[in-house]
C-alpha cells in the first residue's frame, strides 16, 4: 500500500480537484485506488460522481464508536473506493478535532483496516495545514504532495510551514496549481519558490488556470473527458503519469 | 469441266490452307489477322491463353471504339474510318471532311498512345523492378563486413613500419606506371570501364577507407588524363590553335590542381566534439559579445541583441556591445532600453574591421565573440565553444557554422529549399571540418570567438584586404596559434535576398581572397605548415574559377566557328580518356561530398558567378587596391516575380553564342564530310552541356515572388493557446517568425477569431505569454500575429524561438541523399526551366514595350 497525502498551506489551492483527478486517472491506469477524504468541505464525492453530499462518513465513525466507517463507502464508476468525510454540524467539528488530537494514530488504524494491494494507492485529501487532519495524514503518508497557487501570499504561507510539512523519510513534492503565464508575477513567484525549496522538490509538471475545469465540473464530468484538448487535461495526465512512475519505482524498490 | 476444275481447285486450296493452319496452330475458325499473329508469335500450348492474340484483339477493339468502326467490319471500313469521322446519322460527312481528317488523326494518335503508353510503362516498370532486384541482391552482400576487414587490414599494415614503407613505395611505383602508360583507344576504354566498374562496387562499401580508395581511383584517372594531355595533345599547327589550346590546357590544369588540393583538404574531416567546461563557473573567463552594424534596420539587429542577452553564461562575465558605425539615435535608445552597451566611433575607416578594432581598444573581456548583426545566436553558443579554449591554451579562435534560415537566391528561385543542400553547406559541413584536421580552419567573420590577447598580437582584425576575416586567421596561424571549428550550428541568419546581392557578396569574397593571395601568399612566408599552406591555398585558388569557367563555356565555339583545333587528338581518343576521368571524379565526389552538395550543382553555382568573378579576381591579383566593381542591386521586397535582366545579360549573351554554335554544328554535320563528324558531335555535346548550365543560371536570375516580409521558420514545441473566456487549449507550434506564430490546434475546436488571445511557450522552466491576434484559420491550422510586443516581450520571444539550443538541429533531415545521375537530371530540368522562364520574361517585356507604344496615339 502506498499512501499519498495531498496537502496545502492555503485554502482554495485545488487539493480536492487534484486528489479526485489523480484517483480517477490512476484507477484508469489499472491501479487499485482508495480516495479518503479528510476535508471538512466534504465535496470530493461530487467530483467522483455522487449526486449528493454524503451524510455520514469517517468523521461520524470517530465521533460515534457504534458506527463503522466502512459502512459508508462508495465505489465510483472507474473503480475508486471512496471513503467520505461526512457532513458535520458546527459543534461537532470541534469535538472531532479534539478527538483527533487525542488519538494521534487513529488514521493509521483506519488505513491498516483497508485491504489494498502492494501497488495500490491511498489518496488522502486533507484540510488546510495547520490542522489535525493534515498532521495525521502527513504522519501516515509515504508521499506528501503539497499544492500551492503561485501568488505571493500563498508562497509566504507555504514558506512559513515548510519545515513542518517536510518530514524525514517521507517523499515531498510541491505541485504548483492555477498558473497563468500571462501574469509575469507567477513566473517570479515560481523562481522564488525554486530558490527556497530547491530544484528537486518542485515538480516540473505545472497545473494551469483553465476555465475548462469548473466548466466540466458544472457539467458533471471530468475535464479530461469533457474537454480533452484543454491544457489542464494534459497537465493532469502528466501529473498522473509522474505519480504512476513514482509508485512503480517505490514498489520495485521495496 | 471448268466448274468442276474450279471446284476441285477450291477444294485443294482449302485443304492446303487447312493443313498449313494445322502446322502453324491457327484455329479452324480463323480470320486473316490470325495468320498474321501466327506468323510472328508461336502458338500457345493447349489450354493456355493466346496472349498476343488477346492483346491485338484488345488493341483492335480499342481503336475500333475510338474510331467508331463496327465490329467485324472489312478492311475497307477501317480505311474509311481512318479518314472520315463517323457522322451524326444525317449524312454530314461531306462538309466535315477537312476537319474530320485532323480530328481523325488526332484520335488515331490518341488511340495509339493510349495503348502504347501502358505497354511502355509496363516495360519501364519491369526494367525498374529488375534493377531493384539487382540492387537488393547486391545489398545482401556483406559490404559492412568487408569494409571492416579492409579497415583492420589497413590499420594492421600501417602498424608495421617496414610493411607500410614497402606498400607505399610499391604502390607509388605502380601508380606512376598506371598514370603514364600509353594505351590504344580501345585499351584506354577497357581500362576506363574496369576502373569505373571497380568504383561502382567500391562505393557500396561503407566507411572512410573505401572513400579514400575511390579518391585514389579518381586521382588515377585524373593523372592519366593530365599526363596524356600534357604529353600527347599539345601539338598545335597554327598560332590561333596554340592560343586556344594552351588556354584550355591551363584552365584544365587549374581544375586538376584544385581537385588535388581539395582532395587532401577534405579526405578526412575532423569531427570535433564539444569540450565540456570545468564544473565551477567562477573559473570561466569573461566574454565580450560584439554586434557590429552599419546601416541595417533595427528590426534586423534587435533579435541578435536579445538572443545574445539570452546566452547561458554567468551574468557578471558576459558583456554585450552594440557597435554602431552609423551613429543612429534610435540604436542608442534601443541599447539603453535593452540594457546593452553602445559603442560608436568618430569615423568609418575600414568598415567592419575598423569598427571592431576600435571597440577592442575600449573593452576588456578575455574573449571576444563576434556576430554579424543578423546572425541570431543560440543560448548554448558559449557553453559549446569556450571549452575548447580552456583545454587548448594555444587556441586562438573557435568558429561555428554560418547557418541561414531563409532560402538563398538559388534555393528560392529554383525551389530547392530543404531538398538540396545549399551552397554554403559544403564549406561549413565538409571543407572547414577538413581544414580543422590540419589546423587551418579560418575565421569567417561571424559566429566565432577569438582570444583577445592573440587578436591584439596580430594587430586586431586585418584591414589590408576586403576579406578581413580569412586574413586575420592567416596572421594568427603564422604566429603559431591554433584554431578550431565546431560543426554544430549555434547561430542562424538571413541569406542574401536577391541574386544581385548574392553576386555582390561573392565577388567581394573572391576579390578579397585574390588580394590575400597577392599580398600575403600562404605558400610563401613563414609560420605555416605544409598542409596549412595547402588548405589556405586551396581556399584562395577556389575563387579563381572565373576565367577557367568562362574558357569552358566558350571553348567549343572556337572549333565550331573558327575551325580551331584546341586538342591535337581524335575525338574518340579524347572521349576515351575524358569519360572515365569525369565518371570517376563524379563518383568520388558524390561519395565524399554527396551529403553536403549534390552532384553537378557546383557547376551551376560556378556558371552563375563566373562572369562576375573573373575580372575582379584577375585585377585584384595584379593590383590589389583596384578591381572594385559595382553590381546594381534592385533590392527590397518584390511583389511579383521578375527576371533580373541586368544580372542575366552575360548569360543571355553566352546562350546566344552557344546556340549559334550549335546551329553551325548542325550545319557542318549535314553538309561537310564525315571524317570531322565525331569532333563536331563532341563539340556540339559540349555546347549543349554549356547551354544547360547557362539555362540553370537564367533560371536563378528570375527572382521568385516573395510573399512574406518576415521569414517563417519551422518549429514544433508545445504551446498553450489562452482564450479570452479563460480556457487554455493545448496545442503545438508549427512555425514562427518575428511577426507571429503558426499553431496546430486539436481537432473539433470552435474558435471565435474576434476575441483576444495569448500564446504561451516555454523556455526551460519559464513560460512566456504573448498577446496575439488571430489572422487566419484553415482546418486545424491557426495563424496568429503578435500585437504590440514591448521590449521585454520581444526579448522573451527571441529567446523562446531563435535562441533555443536545439533550434537548428534537425535542419538537414529533409534533404534527399545524393545520386550523381539524379543530380544531373535535376540540373537538366533546371536548365530547361531557365529557358522557359527566359521566353516568358521576353514575352512579357515585349508586350510591355508594345503597350507603351500604343499609348502614344
Amino acid at each position: 500500500m502506498n499512501v499519498v497525502a495531498v496537502v496545502s498551506a492555503v485554502g482554495g489551492a485545488g487539493r480536492t480537484t487534484l486528489c479526485g483527478a489523480l484517483a480517477v486517472l490512476l484507477a484508469r491506469r489499472r491501479r487499485q485506488v482508495v480516495a479518503l477524504e479528510l476535508d471538512g468541505r466534504n465535496i470530493l464525492g461530487t467530483y467522483l460522481g455522487l449526486d449528493a453530499l454524503p451524510g455520514r462518513g469517517l468523521a461520524h465513525a470517530l465521533l460515534d464508536p457504534r458506527s463503522a466507517w466502512y459502512a459508508h463507502t462508495f465505489r465510483s464508476a472507474d473503480g475508486v473506493l471512496f471513503v467520505p468525510y461526512g457532513a458535520l454540524a458546527g459543534d461537532q467539528v470541534s469535538a472531532f478535532e479534539a478527538k483527533l488530537a487525542a488519538l494521534p494514530y487513529w488514521l493509521q488504524g483506519v488505513l491498516a483496516d483497508i485491504d489494498v494491494e502492494r501497488d495500490g494507492v491511498v489518496l488522502l485529501d486533507t484540510e488546510r495545514y495547520p490542522s489535525q487532519q493534515a498532521e495525521q495524514a502527513i504522519r501516515c503518508a509515504h508521499l506528501v504532495l503539497c499544492v500551492t497557487p503561485p501568488d505571493p501570499a500563498a508562497a509566504v504561507s507555504l514558506a512559513a510551514v515548510l519545515a513542518h510539512i517536510r518530514r524525514p523519510g517521507t517523499a515531498f513534492y510541491i505541485v504548483v496549481n492555477r498558473v497563468n503565464p500571462a501574469h509575469p508575477m507567477h513566473g517570479d513567484v515560481l523562481a522564488l519558490l525554486r530558490a527556497r525549496v530547491g530544484e528537486a522538490a518542485l515538480l516540473p509538471q505545472r497545473m494551469h488556470l483553465d476555465e475548462a475545469v469548473p466548466d466540466a465540473f458544472a457539467r458533471g464530468a471530468w475535464v479530461f473527458d469533457d474537454a480533452p484538448q484543454s491544457q489542464m487535461s494534459h497537465d493532469l495526465h502528466g501529473l498522473a503519469n509522474w505519480l504512476d512512475a513514482w509508485l512503480v519505482k517505490r514498489t520495485q524498490g521495496n | 469441266m471448268k466448274r468442276s476444275d474450279s471446284g476441285t481447285r477450291a477444294r485443294v486450296v482449302t485443304r492446303l490452307m487447312d493443313w498449313i493452319a494445322l502446322q502453324l496452330g491457327v484455329a479452324p475458325a480463323r480470320r486473316r489477322i490470325d495468320w498474321f499473329i501466327r506468323l510472328i508469335f508461336q502458338a500457345p500450348p493447349p489450354g493456355r491463353p493466346d496472349i498476343p492474340a488477346q492483346w491485338l484483339d484488345a488493341f483492335g477493339r480499342r481503336v475500333a471504339a475510338e474510331w467508331g468502326v463496327a465490329q467485324g467490319a472489312p478492311w475497307r471500313g477501317w480505311l474509311w474510318r481512318a479518314l472520315v469521322r463517323p457522322g451524326h446519322g444525317h449524312g454530314q460527312e461531306q462538309g466535315q471532311r477537312s476537319t474530320d481528317v485532323s480530328a481523325a488523326v488526332h484520335a488515331a494518335v490518341r488511340a495509339t498512345v493510349a495503348t502504347v503508353l501502358p505497354t511502355l510503362s509496363r516495360v519501364c516498370a519491369v526494367a525498374r523492378q529488375q534493377r531493384h532486384h539487382l540492387d537488393t541482391a547486391m545489398s545482401h552482400l556483406p559490404w559492412a563486413h568487408w569494409s571492416a576487414t579492409l579497415e583492420r587490414a589497413t590499420v594492421a599494415a600501417g602498424k608495421r613500419r617496414w610493411l607500410l614503407a614497402l606498400i607505399l613505395l610499391g604502390g607509388g611505383m605502380l601508380y606512376a606506371v598506371a598514370c603514364t602508360a600509353p594505351l590504344s583507344m580501345t585499351g584506354q576504354l577497357q581500362f576506363g570501364a574496369v576502373t569505373v566498374g571497380a568504383a561502382l562496387l567500391i562505393r557500396r562499401l561503407p566507411g572512410r577507407f573505401s572513400m579514400l580508395l575511390l579518391a585514389l581511383l579518381a586521382l588515377l584517372a585524373t593523372a592519366r588524363y593530365a599526363w596524356w594531355r600534357s604529353v600527347a595533345t599539345l601539338d598545335f599547327h597554327t598560332p590561333g590553335d596554340m592560343m586556344v589550346g594552351y588556354a584550355l590546357f591551363v584552365a584544365e590544369a587549374y581544375t586538376w590542381l584544385v581537385q588535388l588540393f581539395g582532395l587532401v583538404q577534405t579526405a578526412w574531416p575532423l569531427k570535433r566534439f564539444v569540450t565540456p567546461l570545468p564544473a565551477d563557473p567562477r573559473t570561466w573567463p569573461t566574454v565580450d559579445v560584439f554586434v557590429p552594424t552599419y546601416n541595417e534596420p533595427l528590426s534586423v539587429v534587435s533579435p541578435t541583441v536579445f538572443a545574445a542577452q539570452g546566452i547561458d553564461w554567468p551574468a557578471d562575465k558576459l558583456r554585450i556591445y552594440l557597435l554602431d558605425d552609423g551613429d543612429r539615435p534610435e540604436f542608442r535608445e534601443f541599447a539603453r532600453e535593452a540594457g546593452v552597451h553602445y559603442l560608436t566611433r568618430e569615423d568609418n575607416r575600414h568598415a567592419k574591421a575598423g569598427n571592431i578594432n576600435r571597440a577592442l581598444e575600449r573593452t576588456h573581456g578575455e574573449y571576444v565573440a563576434i556576430f554579424d548583426c543578423d546572425h541570431v545566436p543560440a543560448r548554448s553558443f558559449l557553453q559549446t565553444t569556450m571549452g575548447t579554449f580552456i583545454r587548448d591554451p594555444k587556441c586562438a579562435m573557435v568558429q561555428t557554422p554560418h547557418h541561414f534560415f531563409s532560402p538563398d537566391p538559388f534555393e528560392r528561385n529554383l525551389s530547392t529549399f530543404h531538398r538540396v543542400p545549399n551552397e554554403g553547406y559544403l564549406f561549413y559541413g565538409l571543407v572547414q571540418a577538413g581544414n580543422d584536421l590540419w589546423n587551418a580552419s579560418f575565421f569567417c567573420g561571424s559566429c566565432a570567438v577569438i582570444k583577445r590577447t592573440a587578436l591584439e598580437e596580430v594587430g586586431g582584425i586585418a584591414v589590408e584586404t576586403v576579406t578581413e576575416d580569412a586574413h586575420t586567421a592567416l596572421k594568427l596561424h603564422r604566429r603559431g596559434y591554433t584554431t578550431a571549428y565546431l560543426p554544430t550550428v549555434q547561430a542562424a541568419g538571413l541569406a542574401t535576398e536577391s541574386l544581385a546581392g548574392h553576386i555582390k557578396q561573392r565577388t567581394r569574397w573572391a576579390r578579397g581572397m585574390a588580394q590575400i593571395f597577392r599580398i600575403d601568399n600562404p605558400f610563401l612566408g613563414r609560420g605555416l605548415s605544409l598542409f596549412q599552406r595547402l588548405c589556405y591555398g586551396n581556399a584562395m585558388l577556389h575563387f579563381f574559377y572565373g576565367i577557367p569557367r568562362l574558357v569552358f563555356l566558350t571553348m567549343p565555339m572556337a572549333y565550331l566557328f573558327f575551325q580551331m583545333h584546341f586538342i591535337h587528338a581524335p575525338a574518340l581518343t579524347i572521349v576515351s580518356y575524358a569519360l572515365p576521368y569525369l565518371a570517376l571524379a563524379n563518383i568520388a565526389n558524390s561519395r565524399m561530398q554527396g551529403g553536403f552538395r549534390h552532384s553537378f550543382w557546383a557547376e551551376v553555382y560556378e556558371s552563375v558567378l563566373a562572369w562576375y568573378v573573373a575580372l575582379p579576381t584577375a585585377i585584384a591579383v595584379l593590383s590589389p587596391k583596384h578591381g572594385k566593381f559595382n553590381v546594381t542591386d534592385k533590392g527590397g521586397r518584390i511583389d511579383e516575380g521578375y527576371l533580373d535582366w541586368t544580372v542575366s545579360r552575360p548569360y543571355i549573351l553566352l546562350v546566344m553564342l552557344n546556340a549559334l554554335a550549335l546551329t553551325v554544328g548542325v550545319y557542318k554535320l549535314m553538309l561537310l564530310d564525315s571524317s570531322e563528324a565525331p569532333t563536331v558531335l563532341m563539340n556540339m555535346f559540349w555546347t549543349s552541356y554549356n547551354l544547360v548550365m547557362l539555362g540553370a543560371a537564367l533560371c536563378v536570375a528570375r527572382e521568385a515572388k516573395q510573399v512574406r516580409v518576415t521569414h517563417r521558420i519551422e518549429m514544433r514545441v508545445p504551446a498553450i493557446l489562452s482564450l479570452g473566456d479563460g480556457r487554455m487549449i493545448a496545442s503545438t507550434t508549427s512555425d514562427y517568425s518575428m511577426g507571429g506564430f503558426g499553431l496546430t490546434l486539436p481537432a473539433g475546436l470552435n474558435l471565435d477569431l474576434q476575441q483576444p488571445m495569448r500564446v504561451c511557450v516555454s523556455r526551460g522552466e519559464q513560460e512566456f505569454s504573448f498577446p496575439v491576434q488571430p489572422v487566419r484559420i484553415e482546418g486545424n491550422r491557426l495563424g496568429v500575429r503578435f500585437e504590440n510586443l514591448d521590449i521585454d516581450a520581444q526579448r522573451q520571444l527571441v529567446q523562446c524561438t531563435f535562441g533555443r539550443a536545439d533550434a537548428w538541429v534537425k535542419w538537414h533531415d529533409t534533404e534527399v541523399a545524393d545520386m550523381p545521375l539524379r543530380g544531373l537530371k535535376e540540373v537538366l530540368e533546371v536548365g530547361l526551366a531557365g529557358y522557359a522562364r527566359l521566353a516568358r520574361g521576353a514575352q512579357r517585356a515585349m508586350r510591355a514595350a508594345l503597350a507603351v507604344d500604343r499609348t502614344r496615339y
